[in-house]
């Protein structure tokens, strides 16, 4: 891959690697930092992808993988930066559900992310997680009954 | 109820900031250049099957490969003994460029030094990160080294350290527990065991992952060891007495005159760790001298005898290896004494 193909794969799916990463990490300067790193692992792989399907899945999986580990080396040294993106909130509303996201666990955050964020099917998250639909939907269940208690209202399926 | 569909139009609106796109085409295109500056990875490997046939290439090969067997063992001795090497590994060492694809990541042979009894082997693991193995979680690797025809090789202490290229990087002495390897010995392999954690449970607990073996087979190049010469005095060793001796840059070889020549049957041929403990000092042709720490493993052979109950209690004969703490070059010796008794070498 040439700089500049990278520049071209970086522009279409920029935003979704970082915002999958910045629904599991919920710290603006980490989920830069795994973009970038996310990308860059990718210019270094020499592999290419039948479509943009799966060359999107494949960049999730990397950046799931990068949070995880992130996530382990900050509880190693016990100190969790905390921001936010509250600047994408426009209505009081949104704020409410913007944060009652961002106190769920961020395995939840992260099955919010890519089923309501992302628009993934239970199916496709399964495959990029390493999971099976039934944890899937499990941790969706799980995710929408902990909204619900921290919301006061059921959410939407 | 709350409308999800909100969830998807907050996260439409978040961005990441446009500088780090600079920084990361900046990033690669530095990547890209210093990749650029090294030789091409397909190219050592056509290199390294080439000199496999003809023999006697590798240090060109290592060359290409980025690792050569003399800094490889000349580090890796320094650190183990904290005192400098000069042994140059010439005659012992190897570099190989054997690589398996794992689904743990990539195993990378890299080099050898290499006797019919002893071996220390250098490789590498890219953790296959696409697959969640961190390089920063990466355990240990094991290796058994194990020709199917003579003899297995065990070792249970590897040197593990990460690379600036990300890998890991493991240096190992082989010891054979039951014979000898021959000079190109077929069907051999070896068996690459791996430990890494991977994966976060529901209750967020790491687990290891990975514990099945993965084989890679080559045929690599053994240094013989001279024959037996013996011994113009006995040494006592081990719970046996040595008549015959070998030297070897790796090891100082002493058996009695059936550990000399030991037939090809055996019904037991057994390596072990010896009780026992041996001074041995290097004699120089200038008169100077060096001691040499060194470790004595011993093997009791016995063989089948008919009509008797097969024991191994009362073995035919032995050997002992002074396994050195570091190479030494034997054609720079005029003699070598272990406890007191001198091994004329001119």
């Amino acid at each position: 891959m040439t700089p500049e193909q990278l520049a071209q794969l970086y522009d279409k799916f920029q935003h979704t690697v970082y915002r999958t990463a910045l629904s599991y990490c919920r710290n603006v300067q980490d989920a830069e930092d795994i973009t970038q790193e996310v990308f860059l692992k990718r210019f270094a792989q020499e592999r290419t992808f039948p479509d943009d399907a799966q060359e999107k899945a494949w960049l999730i999986r990397m950046t799931v993988n990068q949070c995880k580990n992130l996530l382990k080396a900050v509880r190693r040294r016990s100190a969790v930066p905390l921001e936010d993106a509250d600047a994408v909130c426009v209505t009081p509303e949104e704020h409410t559900l913007w944060d009652a996201v961002g106190a769920l666990p961020p395995k939840y955050r992260l099955v919010i992310q890519l089923y309501y964020g992302e628009g993934y099917t239970v199916t496709e998250i399964a495959g990029m997680t390493n999971r099976t639909e039934t944890a899937v939907q499990t941790q969706l269940y799980r995710a929408r009954k902990q909204l619900r208690d921290i919301l006061g209202e059921e959410v939407t399926p | 109820m709350i409308d999800m569909q909100h969830y998807r139009d907050i996260s439409a609106r978040v961005k990441i900031r446009p500088q780090c796109r600079e920084e990361v085409i900046a990033m690669a295109m530095q990547a890209e250049k210093q990749q650029h500056r090294r030789p091409m990875r397909k190219l050592g490997i056509v290199l390294a099957a080439a000199a496999v046939a003809a023999g006697g290439m590798t240090a060109a090969v290592g060359a290409a490969n980025n690792w050569d067997y003399r800094s490889i063992f000349t580090k890796y001795f320094s650190e183990k003994t904290d005192s400098a090497v000069e042994y140059d590994f010439t005659p012992i060492g190897q570099n190989l460029d054997v690589q398996g694809e794992f689904p743990f990541g990539t195993v990378t042979l890299e080099s050898m030094l290499s006797t019919p009894y002893l071996m220390y082997l250098s490789w590498n693991v890219e953790p296959n990160e696409a697959a969640g193995v961190s390089p920063d979680d990466m355990l240990w690797s094991f290796i058994t080294v194990m020709d199917s025809v003579n003899c297995n090789l065990m070792s249970n202490e590897a040197s593990a350290a990460r690379g600036e290229d990300g890998k890991w990087h493991f240096t190992a002495k082989f010891r054979s527990t039951n014979g000898a390897l021959e000079p190109n010995p077929t069907d051999f392999y070896v068996s690459v065991l791996m430990r890494y954690d991977a994966e976060n449970t529901a209750d967020d607990a790491i687990i290891a992952k990975d514990d099945t073996d993965h084989k890679l087979t080559f045929t690599p190049q053994i240094t013989p060891d001279p024959a037996m010469q013996p011994l113009s005095t006995p040494i006592s060793l081990a719970g046996g007495t040595a008549d015959h001796y070998a030297l070897s840059p790796l090891a100082l070889v002493l058996s009695d005159t059936f550990g000399s020549t030991p037939p090809e049957r055996m019904f037991s041929a057994y390596t072990e760790q010896a009780d026992a403990s041996a001074e041995v000092t290097a004699v120089f042709a200038d008169g100077t001298e060096q001691v040499i720490p060194a470790e004595v493993y011993r093997t009791l052979y016995t063989q089948p005898k008919a009509g008797t109950i097969e024991t191994t209690d009362a073995p035919d004969g032995f050997r002992c290896y002074l396994e050195f703490a570091q190479p030494v070059a034997p054609e720079a010796l005029t003699a070598i004494r272990v406890n007191g008794t001198e091994i004329p070498l001119r």
